[in-house]
């Protein structure tokens, strides 16, 4: 747009107001435009140092010389952005939109903050049409497979990160993202390649290890989830979640002991951790710790009132200590919570 | 080293001694003579009983035991011991002595390894257990275990059976029922109401009536008890006393699911029959044979009611419709209420061994027994046939751990089919048979794990894609402010002035513009690129005229130019910064065109009026050559002014060189100022 007005301005002739001793100017060649280019500047570097509230002034000045300067909305909104005042960067937004309804950078910006209110239609919304400005937008396009994978519409996802890896072929997180909503629709194999193409290009990403550990699991590899959850573990090591995996799947494999030592490590990473509780519980269960088996349920419930897993396992325990009412009531309460088992162990209540 | 030797030596020699058979004699005993001589009359009265047949091994079990605390180590006496318990409610304990007899003695008997068999069957340990059945096969007598050798492939079988059930153990819980029924005397043959409100089952405990004992079975005689459930705790047993209960068997059979009727068994001298009686009120009637269409001279020993009264299921020896030892079979009521003839209940149920304790269950078409056929993994296994539109189902074992190598019988199951009870020999027992509880748990329930993985990176690990519109290139402010205040040059009053600006290129006016009137002060921008020609007039004075010659190069200037207008008096001097040469040169440039027409202009407006055109050079140069071209230059504009119509009368020009300098020629924008083109009025 500014160029546009530089442009101009050779064809244009000055334009000098009279008001008293006040002269405004609004001309592109003008002082004021000058500052305003200059605040703008400034503030780029502000934004870019992490200073934001300056930023935020230094953008304000600029708009406050040329009101209809459209990038140095779309940049204070960035600022806003990352003091979470999303308000005003959409403000900031609309602003730049109406100004220039094909800044490309303004959508996509808006995007990101809707998705960071999970206003994921609105966000959609924006990321389309910020790629109708520039079909090859990767980021656009990997946040669509986002939000699609979010809406467990996973062969929109995948076709979303697809196109991500096509504009970007190095996009790791597009591999690991498309390899999630391959498992989800039963491609395990396709996941896995997936998740080995995010790991290739690059080794740190613990998630993606934590990820491939999981399908491998679900492939009945159980060594080979193990190994890969090592991974994240060491990569990130109070990786609270790689720890539980593990220890689910040293439990699919028996290792009832070993099961035990993850989700008591992973507790200890994430003392809230009702599900690390649950899961202990049920490797207590296995070797027929039956009171400890409860007390890790206790544990989980009181973590989290409505944890129907919780609910059932724990009178799976209580069956097993002759406590059949009381594992009956736990059952029903699982049934209530909607766990679906719930209603068939509820068959040996009669 | 040397120590190591005799430690190995000292293990072997410890070795020898233990495992070296020791004869009731003085040569191993040269110390104990009384010992020894109460061990052997032990012995002496053990065997004794023990050839008087397997009932006397109970007694014949004290003896030996006492003599097997005296010594141990006696092949003989451990595998005595061990066939005492063999036929014992103990069986399983028969294995140790077997297994000592065998390592003291391997010859000590060509059925030693049959029995080691048996001891590793009764343990469950199957693998063991055929083994030994394998070896037994050639060390067993052809003509004096002839028995044992046929019994091998189905004991083998049977192994087999216990190895598959016991990888698939069903769910259950198997709990002694507790000391209000249980003691350690036998009990066994439970019997339940359909709601498990009351149980009836037989004890041979010391306070049966008449308290006998059996001489030939061993223990006293069978009477039967009653337990009712309150507050979910069975109460302690009672004997329900006459009729029911005399100094004879007297045992449980079945319970009707309303428990107003009952069946039990009487020996009847080893008759065995089955009676029923009814409850009124809270007494028994006396026990009625039934019908001698299922009492027969055979055995009868069991039997069950279908829900409608009108079916019985029981188990005879009865040879004419048996398909081998105890079968079941089946008889149903006539129109007047009658038994009719029964039949047998068919091969699907009833194999070529023996089969016990018929339950059918309270939904009418489940029928519960106990067989040493199918697939048994030893002795009696309970199965479950169900009746489909007439059709028995294919016996189905209900598994281990509720079926065991040894017998299991009497079980009858609640009307919700949660719990079973039944007797067992087991190691939590009381002593004797006791009765278990068992509480059917139904398929595993699987355990629920939760787990979570961090399937969009994004959200675990952002990476925040900023999107910062780019810097862009500061405009260079390619302008001259030019602003100050225009006055009165002698009053210094402000004037409110006419600004014209000129493209002195184009020879065009661009704009006009004033002067604040209040303030006198004015503001012009000029782009850059062009040589501009300013001229301010005000009305009664002479104009004034600037020039910014900016070329497209020139940055943002701000100048401040406070002009003084003079009055249109003689002797005031007007410098004319529009009038442009070459350099070196005198010959006016077409750019000059607009100043000398404003000249011309003022000339026509005071047409009396008289100027002088004086040229002037900076100090550069020779000051003849300056004075000759501050000349020509004057001479110059005042021939254009000719040339234009004004009168050469009114018209002087004079060349002064360097010598009237306005400012300095220290500095380039000095010596610009000096170089000029001036007018002075000289009369008007």
């Amino acid at each position: 747009m500014i160029k546009k007005l530089l442009t101009c301005s050779s064809l244009l002739f000055h334009m000098l107001i009279y008001a008293q001793e006040m002269v405004v100017i609004s001309d592109t060649t003008s002082e004021n435009y000058r500052k305003s280019q200059m605040s703008y500047n400034e503030g780029i570097q502000y934004l870019q140092n992490k200073q934001f509230q300056q930023a935020i002034d230094a953008f304000t000045q600029s708009i406050q010389l040329v009101a209809n300067f459209d990038k140095a909305y779309v940049n204070r909104a960035n600022a806003f952005y990352e003091l979470r005042d999303f308000k005003s960067a959409r403000s900031d937004l609309k602003t730049a939109i109406e100004l220039n309804p094909n800044n490309e950078n303004a959508y996509q910006l808006r995007g990101d903050i809707y998705m960071a209110e999970n206003k994921n239609d609105k966000a959609k919304n924006d990321y389309k049409k910020s790629l109708e400005l520039n079909p090859n937008n990767a980021h656009c396009l990997y946040n669509l497979g986002v939000i699609s994978f979010i809406e467990q519409d996973y062969s929109a996802a995948i076709e979303y990160f697809t196109n991500t890896i096509k504009v970007k072929p190095d996009h790791a997180y597009a591999y690991n993202d498309r390899a999630g909503a391959k498992r989800e629709s039963g491609d395990l194999d396709g996941a896995l390649q997936d998740y080995n193409q995010a790991i290739k290009l690059d080794n740190k990403l613990s998630f993606a290890y934590n990820n491939r550990g999981t399908v491998k699991r679900r492939k009945g590899d159980f060594k080979g989830a193990i190994d890969d959850y090592t991974k994240a573990i060491n990569l990130k090591p109070d990786y609270y979640i790689a720890y539980n995996n593990r220890g689910s799947a040293k439990f699919d494999s028996g290792d009832y002991d070993g099961a035990i030592a993850d989700f008591t490590q992973a507790i200890k990473l994430k003392s809230d951790y009702a599900f690390a509780y649950n899961n202990r519980a049920a490797a207590k269960f296995k070797l027929k710790d039956y009171r400890g088996s409860i007390s890790d349920c206790n544990e989980a419930i009181r973590l989290d009132p409505n944890y129907g897993y919780a609910y059932l396992n724990r009178g799976t325990a209580r069956e097993m200590l002759r406590e059949f009412d009381k594992a009956c009531q736990d059952w029903q309460k699982a049934s209530e919570l909607g766990v679906t088992n719930a209603s068939k162990f509820l068959l040996d209540c009669n | 080293m040397k120590n190591g030797v005799i430690t190995l030596f000292f293990l072997f020699i410890t070795f020898s001694l233990f495992s070296q058979n020791k004869e009731f004699t003085k040569e191993f005993f040269p110390n104990d003579k009384e010992g020894l001589k109460a061990a052997n009359a032990a012995i002496k009265e053990g065997d004794k009983l023990y050839m008087e047949g397997e009932h006397k091994y109970p007694f014949a079990l004290n003896y030996y035991l006492t003599a097997q605390n005296f010594n141990p180590d006696n092949a003989e006496l451990n595998y005595k011991i061990g066939i005492c318990y063999y036929h014992s409610s103990f069986k399983v304990k028969c294995f140790e002595h077997f297994k000592k007899a065998f390592d003291l003695k391997p010859n000590i008997s060509s059925d030693i390894r049959f029995y080691l068999a048996r001891g590793y069957h009764l343990k469950a340990e199957w693998d063991k257990a055929i083994a030994e059945y394998n070896a037994a096969k050639s060390t067993l007598n052809t003509k004096e275990d002839a028995d044992k050798l046929a019994q091998i492939p189905k004991l083998i079988q049977e192994c087999n059976h216990g190895k598959e059930l016991e990888k698939k153990p069903v769910r259950v819980f198997i709990d002694n029922i507790g000391t209000a029924i249980n003691t350690k005397f036998p009990e066994y043959g439970p019997i339940i109401s359909a709601d498990e409100s009351v149980m009836y089952f037989t004890s041979r405990r010391d306070n049966t009536t008449g308290g006998k004992m059996d001489e030939y079975l061993g223990g006293y005689y069978e009477d039967i008890y009653v337990s009712y459930k309150q507050n979910g705790k069975w109460t302690p047993a009672q004997n329900i006393g006459a009729p029911i209960n005399t100094p004879e068997h007297d045992a449980t059979i079945s319970l009707f699911p309303d428990g107003q009727k009952m069946f039990i068994y009487k020996d009847d001298k080893g008759d065995g029959n089955i009676y029923e009686t009814s409850l009124v009120g809270n007494t028994w009637t006396k026990p009625q044979k039934v019908d001698k269409v299922i009492n027969t001279s055979s055995h009868e020993s069991s039997a069950c009611l279908s829900p409608d009264g009108k079916t019985l299921y029981f188990v005879s020896t009865r040879p004419d419709l048996s398909i081998g030892g105890r079968d079941i079979f089946v008889s149903t009521k006539d129109e007047k209420g009658r038994w009719m003839k029964p039949v047998n209940i068919g091969s699907t149920i009833n194999t070529p061994y023996n089969e016990e304790s018929v339950f059918l269950h309270p939904d009418g078409k489940t029928l519960y027994f106990s067989s040493q056929g199918h697939n048994s993994m030893g002795g009696y296994d309970i199965f479950k046939t169900v009746n489909n539109n007439g059709i028995w189902s294919k016996p189905e074992n209900l598994g281990w751990p509720i079926n065991t190598p040894d017998d299991d019988v009497f079980f009858v199951l609640s009307a919700s089919g949660r719990r079973g009870y039944y007797s067992s020999f087991r190691a939590d027992g009381h002593g004797e048979k006791d009765i278990y509880t068992i509480t059917f748990l139904g398929p595993e329930k699987p355990l629920q794990l939760n787990n979570e993985d961090n399937l969009i990176a994004s959200l675990v690990a952002p990476v925040r894609t900023t999107v910062i519109e780019p810097k862009v290139e500061v405009a260079k402010a390619k302008t001259t402010i030019l602003k100050g205040t225009i006055t009165d040059a002698i009053t210094q009053k402000v004037l409110e002035a006419e600004i014209e600006l000129i493209d002195n290129v184009k020879n065009q006016t661009l704009a006009v513009f004033k002067s604040n009137a209040a303030t006198g002060k004015y503001l012009v921008s000029l782009p850059s690129g062009k040589n501009y020609g300013i001229a301010v007039k005000a009305e009664g004075y002479l104009f004034h005229s600037e020039n910014f010659d900016l070329p497209d190069t020139a940055e943002y200037n701000e100048v401040i130019k406070d002009i003084q207008l003079k009055n249109v008096a003689v002797g005031s001097k007007i410098i004319l910064r529009n009038i442009f040469f070459d350099f070196g040169k005198y010959t006016l440039r077409p750019e000059s065109t607009n100043e000398l027409q404003r000249l011309i202009k003022l000339l026509n407006d005071i047409p009396s009026m008289r100027i002088e055109i004086s040229g002037h050079t900076d100090n550069r140069g020779s000051a003849e050559l300056n004075q000759k071209l501050s000349e020509n230059r004057a001479k110059a504009v005042v021939d254009y002014l000719v040339a234009n119509g004004i009168s050469p009368s009114r018209l002087e020009y004079k060349g002064y060189g360097k010598d009237q300098p306005v400012a300095t020629n220290d500095t380039e924008a000095g010596r610009q100022e000096n170089r000029r083109t001036e007018f002075k009025i000289l009369s008007r």
